[in-house]
Formats: C-alpha cells, structure tokens, sequence
C-alpha cells in the first residue's frame, strides 16, 4: 500500500445559492481543487462524489457521471458514495483506499448537496429517511427529535446545560466570521441560542445546523507523486471508518457514538498517535451537542467535560484544543454530501497555512469526525503537515 | 421461515401490531428476546428466531417535544416521541400519550396502540397505572 497525500482543495461558497445544480456546484470547487493542486484535468484518473439525496432535493439520480461529464472527462469512472451525513467523508476515504491501493494514481473527491429548493418540512422529511423507517420514521422521529433525545439522556447522566450546547453554538459562529464562504456571518449569544424557536426540546434552532447548498473537493494522490504537482502537500496518516445500529434505541449508551470511540481508536492506532497529538479538528457539529459528544467519544475529554470545555472557550480557535475553525457545520453550513469532504479541505489549509485569516498558527496534526445517521456511521481521518 | 426463505420479521411485528399485540423474536439457538424483531440474533448471530409475545410495560428512558415535525406529522406538532425501556431490558421509541409536565425520567409506561396507524406507526406508550 502507498502513503497519501492531498494536495488541493475547493469549495463553493456555501449558503442558499438559488438556481443551479449540484453537478454545477461540483464543477466550481473541482476546478478550484485542481488549480491548487496544479493538476491538470486531463490527469484525473476516478472521481467520488459524495451525495445524500439528488433524487429529492433535485429529481437527479446518478450523479456520478455528471461531474465527469461537467468537466469535460466523460469517460472517467465517476462514483457516488451514499451514507448519509457521512456521504463527503467516505467519499474521500474511498479515493485514499483507490490512491493507497494503487488503483489509481489521480483522484477528485468531491461532495455536493442542493438542498433549499424544497420548504424546511420536505427537507426535515428527506433526512429523516437516514434513521430507521419502520421503527423511528414512522413514528414520527425526526434528526433534531433523535439528537434532542440523546441531548436530554445526557443532560441526566452527566448535568450538561442548555448553556453548554450554546456555548458551541456561539464560538462556531464566532469562527465563521473569519471564513468568507460559510452561509452565516452572524455573531450569536448564549441567550439567544437558548431563547429561539423551539425545535426538538431541548433543541432550539440555533442548536441545529442550517439547510444548505454548497460543494467542496479534493485531490488525492500518492505521497511519492506529491512533487509533481505545484500544490502543497499533507499526508493522510490515517482513517477509520464504523458502524451501528440503524435505530437509536437499539444501542446501550444514550449519551454517545459507540462509532465514534470505535473509529477514533483506530484511527489513532493506525497512526500510532493519541489525542494529545492533535492540534486541530473539524468534527460533525449537525446540533450543538453531536459537538460535545464527538470531542468526549473521540478521547479529547471525559464523558461529562465537553460541554464545560465549550463554555470555558477551551476549544475556541485561540484555545488550547481548537474545534471547528471553520465554523463547523453549525455555521460554516451542512450541505449533507459536502459537509465531509469541507472538513477535510478546512484541516488540509489549516495544515499547510492556506487558511487565510482564521489560520491557527503551528498546527502539524489534524483530524475530522464525520457523522451519518444518528451515528449509525462514522468516519473519522488524520493529516498531518507535509514536507 | 417461510418457504420462499425470506424471515419476514417486520411483517409479522406489524400483522401482530395491527391486532395491538406487541411482538418481538426469540432466538431458537440462545433464547436471546429482541424487541423490534431482527432476522437474526444480535447475542449468537443464529437466524432461528421465531416471534413471541412481549410484555408492552417499561419505562422512560429519554423522550424529546417535537415541534417541527415532517409533512406526515405535521399537523400534530407539537407531540413527544420517547425510548422506552421494557421490563426485559429491550427498548423501543414510540409516541408519548403523557402531558409534558408529567414527564420524568423512568416513568412507568405501557405500550398503546393507535387505531388511526397501520403497522410499526401504531405504538404509543400511555402512563402506567398500578396494577397493569
């Protein structure tokens, strides 16, 4: 197997981008990707595209071709990776796993979702489709509804505030301040985020991560190749990818991701690093606390610390654990089949000091936590600086 | 099993939860009891399994007010949807019948069914009262 690397990266602005499709949003952050890289079309040998829903949001199945199509290579072999949330950051697993393999030598990992043409109520419909329709769907289960539950399990277990999860709220729109292409440049307060409309009790709006059009990319190659190319490099060390049950109450532990411990761990292993090496993390904020729960679960704190961390700004992006710098989900926006595919982009800037001006100076070791489902998957990788 | 081999579990929960009978599956290998039924069994990994009758008494673990809710629900925002806990340690979510005020932490439920849903949409989980 052959070491890794990325060595550009491409997003759209993210936000409600009218009248255009998906395959056009992919288009513009490919076409970014592959001018930073200096990659040249012509050398993209497979692309991955990340996708939840192009059959709901936009009456478009298969979307894998059309990316290809769009940037003038109709006949390279193009595949859409489907897992909820999760869709970008297995995306870009699967092109590592082809690069590593040795399959191919080029690869475009990309993600997209065009999620407002359709009212929030169809939208809210279209996610709920990623838990388990017989025993939750139809129950009347939404994803606000299974997180508000879990919010509610962990409130009893270990006294985590409403105060808390706003806190996470607050500092990732603080960030996307600093990042010109996330949907909301807006500052927050804690009371506002406790105060505003009521969605899942004890999930408010300003818990939930927003309806969102956007795409972003990658290019993946092998880390001997990394000189070909003008882009600044950084090497994956790892990833790990997990999975569980379908449904929430089929699992012990309420207040959670068994999939998260399990994928961090190995993650961790394969790169024979723990925690407190890493410098920086982009973690799957879709509501305030999947933030806290991903920062305990992946070893950052104890089960019960995350939320005080968030409100003592430890984990702001001049604190000692930055989290979400690029105004995570939460802010930055959470366009499904992108969101994953961003995460990296944000940890591969950060890592070669292309951030502009929400760079965290002396970062080497960065790691993404991407969430499908109500964790019923996982993915987490780990970058590290080039040379 | 049925002749054409496929372990149609989830239409039997729901034929059964049509005649409100909850229902789950017992592992003919392990005797392990599942709740939703499951094809095959999360203990041994046998696909012997065979529905019984489960007891419909738990309690509450977590529940959550939804008040946006998707176009099949959402002209009854807003209600509550919870997990309950049955006696033999399985777990199932369902609508809760119970005022907000009134939910607390293990609260004592049983299993209702709504005669407006067919199938798995039919649980609903009322408050206990002693002696049920």
């Amino acid at each position: 197997m052959r070491d890794v690397a990325i060595i550009g990266t491409g997003m759209t602005k993210f936000g409600s981008l009218g009248r255009v499709t998906s395959r056009e949003l992919v288009t513009s952050a490919a076409l970014e990707a592959m001018e930073d890289a200096g990659v040249a079309s012509s050398d993209i040998d497979a692309v991955y595209i990340g996708q939840l829903s192009g059959d709901i949001f936009e009456h478009q199945m298969h979307a894998a071709p059309g990316i290809p199509d769009y940037l003038g290579l109709p006949n390279v072999p193009s595949t859409r990776v489907e897992a909820a949330c999760a869709s970008g950051g297995l995306s870009v697993m699967h092109a590592i796993m082809a690069v590593a393999g040795g399959f191919y030598d080029t690869v475009l990992a990309a993600g997209a979702e065009k999620m407002t043409n359709l009212p929030t109520t169809h939208v809210t419909e279209a996610l709920s489709m990623c838990a388990d329709d017989v025993f939750e769907v139809s129950l009347g289960v939404t994803f606000p509804g299974a997180f508000a539950m879990m919010a509610r399990a962990h409130e009893k277990e270990y006294g985590t505030t409403a105060e808390m999860r706003a806190a996470v709220a607050v500092k990732n729109h603080d960030h996307a301040l600093l990042n010109p292409k996330a949907q909301f440049h807006k500052k927050i307060t804690i009371e506002k985020v406790v105060n505003s409309l009521m969605i899942a009790d004890p999930l408010t709006l300003y818990d939930c991560s927003p309806i969102t059009d956007g795409a972003a990319a990658v290019i993946v190659v092998p880390w001997e190749d990394r000189k070909k190319y003008d882009g600044i490099a950084v090497k994956v060390r790892s990833f790990a990818q997990a999975s569980d049950t379908m449904s929430l109450h089929d699992r012990k532990d309420l207040t959670g991701f068994t999939t998260t411990k399990i994928a961090a761990q190995k993650a961790f292993e394969r790169a024979g690093l723990e925690p407190k090496d890493i410098d920086i993390l982009e973690v799957h904020d879709c509501f305030t606390i999947a933030e806290i729960m991903a920062l305990e679960d992946m070893g950052f704190y104890k089960k019960g610390e995350g939320g005080r961390a968030a409100l003592d700004g430890e984990t702001r992006r001049d604190g000692s654990l930055p989290v979400n710098v690029s105004g995570g989900l939460k802010a930055k926006g959470h366009p499904i089949g992108a969101t994953g595919v961003a995460q990296i982009a944000e940890i591969t800037n950060q890592l070669r000091g292309t951030a502009g001006r929400r760079q965290v100076p002396d970062v080497e070791i960065g790691m993404t936590q991407n969430l499908g489902g109500s964790g019923s998957t996982i993915v987490c990788h780990i970058l590290e600086r080039g040379d | 099993m049925t002749e054409d081999r496929i372990n149609r579990v989830i239409e039997k929960y729901e034929e059964e939860i049509n005649n409100n009978k909850l229902t789950g599956v017992k592992c003919q290998s392990c005797g392990h009891v599942m709740v939703p039924p499951r094809p095959v069994c999360r203990q041994c990994r046998s696909p012997d399994v065979e529905i019984v009758p489960i007891d419909g008494r738990g309690k509450l673990l977590t529940w959550t007010i939804i008040h946006v809710g998707p176009p099949s629900y959402e002209n009854q925002v807003p209600y509550t949807v919870g997990i309950v806990e049955l006696e033999n340690g399985e777990r199932l979510t369902g609508i809760v019948d119970i005022p907000a005020t009134e939910l607390t932490y293990d609260l004592p439920v049983v299993a209702d069914f709504d005669a407006e849903r067919e199938g798995a949409a039919r649980l609903r989980w009322k408050k206990a009262v002693s002696g049920q």
